[in-house]
């Protein structure tokens, strides 16, 4: 009898710890280095936060939207998702996210990169916390430069700083090493919407337009970009591939250059694999101007706000921002003066060879229907890189599409 | 005559064999390292576990094939139950609207699920069976499909036995456990094998309704798995296959027999 | 049968088939109402649905997108049809032709069909890869030129289809196989009587006894080919520069990508028209089957 109720004292006072517990479901679609770090960190922040759990789930990369608006409409959101920062306005807009101002610290938010978290705003409210900024940079292979010849008096790789020079050595390597390819990129939003934007940048070209909120597409420019994205297939340096298939080249010494997100960072360092990371190549007279965009957290709309649940979610997302030295690991720029001056981010390899980029972003258009019109520029350079479609008709499409999405 | 009978034998023989290359591959690459993968080797360069490991520390395969298969075959046994008792109605009983319900059983036939999948998810999402296997299941029952197959046999077999039975004071209910389904179960056979492999294999429906990656069904989830997790790149992936595929093959070996018969039987 | 038990027999049968009866008109008839209904407005899903008439129509025919895709889907069902048709016929005869290992010859080609679609499609993704992918080993050694399968735009629509008939061909097998062993044996021996050679018994008597096979075949998988969703999006997503975009890929990016719940299901009707007729014709065969033999 007395050991009945000792079980039973016992599993009250369990279930009351149990139940004391705030359970945070976090969606996010990091994997592989960037997974790793993430689940460290949930980990982390629950041994230190022992009245709140946070539990992870893993959604596929080109899923999340999506799921994350059908679960919305279900009224069955995750508490905390992450989400591009230039979503936001096509989620806010919809009253899919919850405002967090009355939650936030005002410390944390005065210690941001200012143009990061403006963009985190709708309508002048704050629906995120940016936790990076993730620019577009170049890979190269030192082993494969060297072996090809392309090294400077002290035998040190040759890096390419402009698109000239970049063609330049890519043709001597495959030449002389024989390769199938000598620069590797994902052929959708790699090239059609990242290194696209890059180039037009560069080019004086202004892509998104603050004031109107919208895309103010030069024509001239546009079909200068989609001219020069053809010339590098045309030229054979680089073909058309999909991710995997050009990581895996690149991991695998069969190319030199290869054009990727800074994430890639969380994976390269731990291959064998001589390797170097820096900002794309510059036009001749421009910066070396490049795509960018951010992670952040963000708090999809519950049929019924529970502030207890809310005030343990931007517990959790402002720990994380605090946090991003660690994040940075991933190989993302930190986005708060703080982070960024720390010695824990400068002390993380490599980071000085592409800490700079982050002066040249060109951020994603953070405006409604970007989702849309991203997936068409995928598409049309695709179809220019194939031939199908000529620089000019390619620009006007663009154009169409922009104008098709904006006013429907 | 005993020549060719060999030289047949070798041709189908070999036929087979080069048709299964691509299983056989799978399997081969999913005990490889990523550098012979990429090396597009036939061979392991040394047989290796690993890919193995990762997957399963990584992914919640176990969790995805739990899904599936309680959702496949929850749904099939469902499928079965309903569906012989509408066959049964409309094939071997006499009443008053019986024609009536017998073309509305085959207007299923009319409306392909992927015409209607958007109001199907919305119904779906409305009584919150998003995220629940049983909004996997529960769309599935009313197979018309099935209705078809099950009755197109009931109604081949002979009135004999049950006028028989009948005369013996026999009830509806002796005829339809006693007489019908026993002999009915080719047909039986073929409607479940046949209804669990669409279950099993269906990717759009599972696609839409399930967003929780505890979710998923295997279709869905090992496709999740490859187009998210940049390190878990082709070994893995072919492992992942490769354990996806086992179970169902297993079971296949064992019911091929009854596939053919039943769909010669209720194909008559 | 006295009235009171055919009253009760009457009452019996609606209650045998209450269960799919409910059933089929919550998850079928319902939604297929609605879906009609449906293709009247403009939704995004979270705002309130917008009465437009038939806006979504006109849309639709002057979109260059879906026409497109209706064309692809066509295609994709020109690749798959004729090839599984013939295939899957001359193996099955030789699958039922006198050899020894039957058995594991009827697995072999109809293993493929029990893998869940992920698996065949990823498999196949490998597989096509140019640089490492076994198929291009192969191409190399017979000295042929590598091909850039799912990246080509000629060749991503074939690879697609090719994967398909792989993975979908032993169920068309087994229906042959169900046909052939039901051609009585004294009809080739007849002809073999009078001398004919195999040819010509597979030209005279095989192929047309199986007539109601065949068009069954056909039928089936017409109406297979023409959902063609998963194949797509897993091997190119709708690429090379939407070469591969089928309809039904197109609804998904429509209502699910893009949330248009109303365009993506006036597509949806269209294919429900077009499929419609297939349907009606294997309704029809599938019912006077019942009353001849499958051949």
């Amino acid at each position: 009898m007395r050991k009945a109720l000792l079980v039973i004292c016992i599993a009250a006072l369990l279930s009351a710890i149990v139940s004391a517990k705030t359970t945070i479901t976090v969606w996010t679609f990091f994997s592989g280095g960037e997974g790793f770090i993430v689940t460290d960190l949930i980990k982390k922040f629950n041994a230190e936060n022992p009245d709140i759990e946070v539990v992870e789930q893993i959604v596929e990369w080109g899923e999340l939207y999506n799921k994350l608006t059908t679960a919305v409409v279900a009224g069955d959101p995750p508490d905390v998702s992450v989400m591009h920062l230039a979503m936001i306005p096509d989620f806010a807009s919809r009253g899919a996210l919850t405002p967090i101002d009355a939650y936030a610290s005002k410390d944390i938010l005065s210690d941001y990169v200012p143009e990061i978290i403006s963009k985190a705003h709708y309508n002048n409210k704050l629906y995120a916390i940016p936790i990076d900024t993730h620019p577009l940079v170049m890979y190269y292979n030192k082993k494969l430069l060297k072996k090809a010849g392309l090294v400077d008096q002290n035998g040190e790789a040759l890096i390419p700083k402009t698109w000239d020079e970049l063609i330049k050595y890519a043709k001597t390597a495959k030449e002389k090493l024989g390769l199938e390819v000598s620069i590797t990129a994902e052929n959708g939003p790699m090239v059609g919407e990242r290194l696209f934007m890059a180039y037009y940048t560069q080019l004086g070209g202004e892509f998104y337009d603050a004031k109107t909120n919208s895309i103010k597409l030069d024509l001239e420019k546009a079909k200068k970009t989609y001219e020069f994205i053809k010339g590098l297939y045309d030229s054979g340096i680089i073909k058309s591939m999909d991710y995997n298939t050009a990581e895996s080249l690149f991991q695998n010494d069969q190319s030199v250059f290869h054009l990727n997100g800074v994430w890639a960072m969380a994976v390269y360092p731990t291959l064998n694999l001589e390797f170097g990371v820096t900002s794309v190549p510059a036009l001749e007279g421009s910066k070396p101007y490049t795509w960018a965009d951010s992670h952040t957290w963000v708090l999809p709309k519950h049929p019924k706000d529970d502030p207890n649940k809310i005030k343990a979610a931007v517990k959790f997302i402002e720990w994380f921002a605090r946090n991003a030295a660690e994040w940075a690991k991933a190989g993302h720029l930190p986005v708060l003066n703080s982070v960024l001056k720390s010695d824990a981010f400068l002390s993380l390899p490599m980071r000085k060879d592409y800490a700079q980029v982050a002066n040249f972003v060109v951020p994603a258009p953070s405006m409604k229907g970007w989702v849309e019109i991203r997936q068409k520029m995928w598409e049309i350079s695709q179809s220019v890189i194939l031939g199908e479609t000529s620089a000019e008709q390619a620009a006007k499409q663009l154009q169409q599409a922009i104008k098709d999405v904006l006013a429907d | 005559m005993s020549l060719k009978k060999y030289l047949l034998t070798i041709l189908a023989i070999a036929l087979s064999l080069i048709y299964l290359v691509p299983l056989i591959w799978m399997a081969l690459a999913s005990f490889q390292s990523q550098k012979d993968i990429l090396a597009g080797k036939w061979m392991p360069s040394k047989w290796s576990t690993d890919n193995y490991r990762i997957i399963l520390q990584r992914a919640k395969i176990g969790t995805w094939f739990v899904n599936s298969l309680i959702s496949s075959s929850v749904a099939t046994i469902g499928i079965v139950v309903i569906c012989t008792l509408a066959a049964y109605t409309v094939s071997r009983m006499d009443f008053p609207g019986r024609r009536f319900l017998y073309i509305l059983s085959l207007t299923g036939f009319m409306i392909p699920s992927q015409a209607i999948a958007i109001p199907l998810y919305l119904m779906v999402r409305r009584v919150g069976l998003v995220n629940n296997l049983l909004g996997i299941i529960l769309p599935a029952l009313p197979s018309s499909m099935a209705v078809f197959i099950l009755s197109q046999f009931m109604k081949a077999i002979p009135a004999d036995y049950e006028e028989a039975a009948r005369l013996d004071g026999a009830s509806e209910l002796d005829i339809m456990f006693k007489i019908i389904l026993p002999m009915s179960i080719p047909s039986i056979i073929t409607v479940a094998v046949l209804h669990f492999t669409w279950i099993w294999n269906d990717f759009f429906w599972p696609l839409i309704v399930m967003t929780n990656e505890k979710m998923y069904t295997l279709p869905v989830g090992l496709v999740a798995l490859a187009g998210s997790d940049v390190n878990i790149r082709y070994g893995p992936i072919m492992a992942a296959n490769v354990m996806a595929s086992l179970p169902v093959i297993v079971v296949y070996l064992f019911m091929q027999r009854y596939l053919t018969r039943g769909v010669v039987l209720s194909l008559r | 049968m006295t009235v009171y038990n055919k009253r009760k027999h009457t009452l019996l049968a609606y209650m045998f088939f209450l269960p799919f009866g409910i059933l089929l008109v919550v998850f079928k008839l319902i939604p297929f109402v609605n879906s009609v209904r449906m293709v009247f407005y403009k939704w995004d899903v979270l705002g309130t649905p917008q009465f437009i008439g038939l806006a979504n129509f006109t849309r639709m025919f002057s979109d260059r997108v879906f026409l497109t895709s209706l064309w692809h889907t066509f295609y994709f069902v020109i690749l798959t049809v004729p090839p599984i048709l013939i295939l899957s016929f001359l193996i099955a005869v030789l699958a039922n032709s006198k050899i020894y290992g039957k058995g594991f010859v009827r697995s072999a080609f109809y293993l493929p069909y029990t893998l869940t679609i992920s698996v065949v499609c990823l498999t196949w993704a490998l597989l096509y890869n140019p640089y490492f992918g076994m198929i291009s080993k192969v191409t190399k050694f017979f000295g042929l030129k590598t091909i850039n399968w799912l990246v080509d735009p000629l060749w991503a629509m074939p690879a697609v289809s090719i994967t398909t008939v792989w993975w979908t061909m032993g169920f068309s097998i087994v229906l042959y196989i169900a046909g052939l062993q039901q051609i009585p044996s004294s009809y080739y021996e007849a002809a073999e009587l009078d001398g004919a050679s195999s040819f010509k018994k597979m030209i005279f008597i095989t192929i047309p006894l199986l007539k109601r096979v065949h068009i069954l075949v056909i039928v089936t998988q017409i109406i297979a080919s023409l959902q063609i969703f998963g194949q797509v999006y897993i091997m190119t997503a709708g690429g090379p520069a939407g070469k591969t975009r089928t309809v039904m890929q197109y609804i998904y990016e429509q209502g699910f990508r893009y949330f248009r719940m109303g365009y993506a299901q006036s597509m949806a009707f269209i294919m429900f028209l077009i499929m419609l007729v297939f349907a009606y014709l294997q309704l029809r065969l599938m019912i006077s089957s019942s009353k001849e033999e499958l051949i």
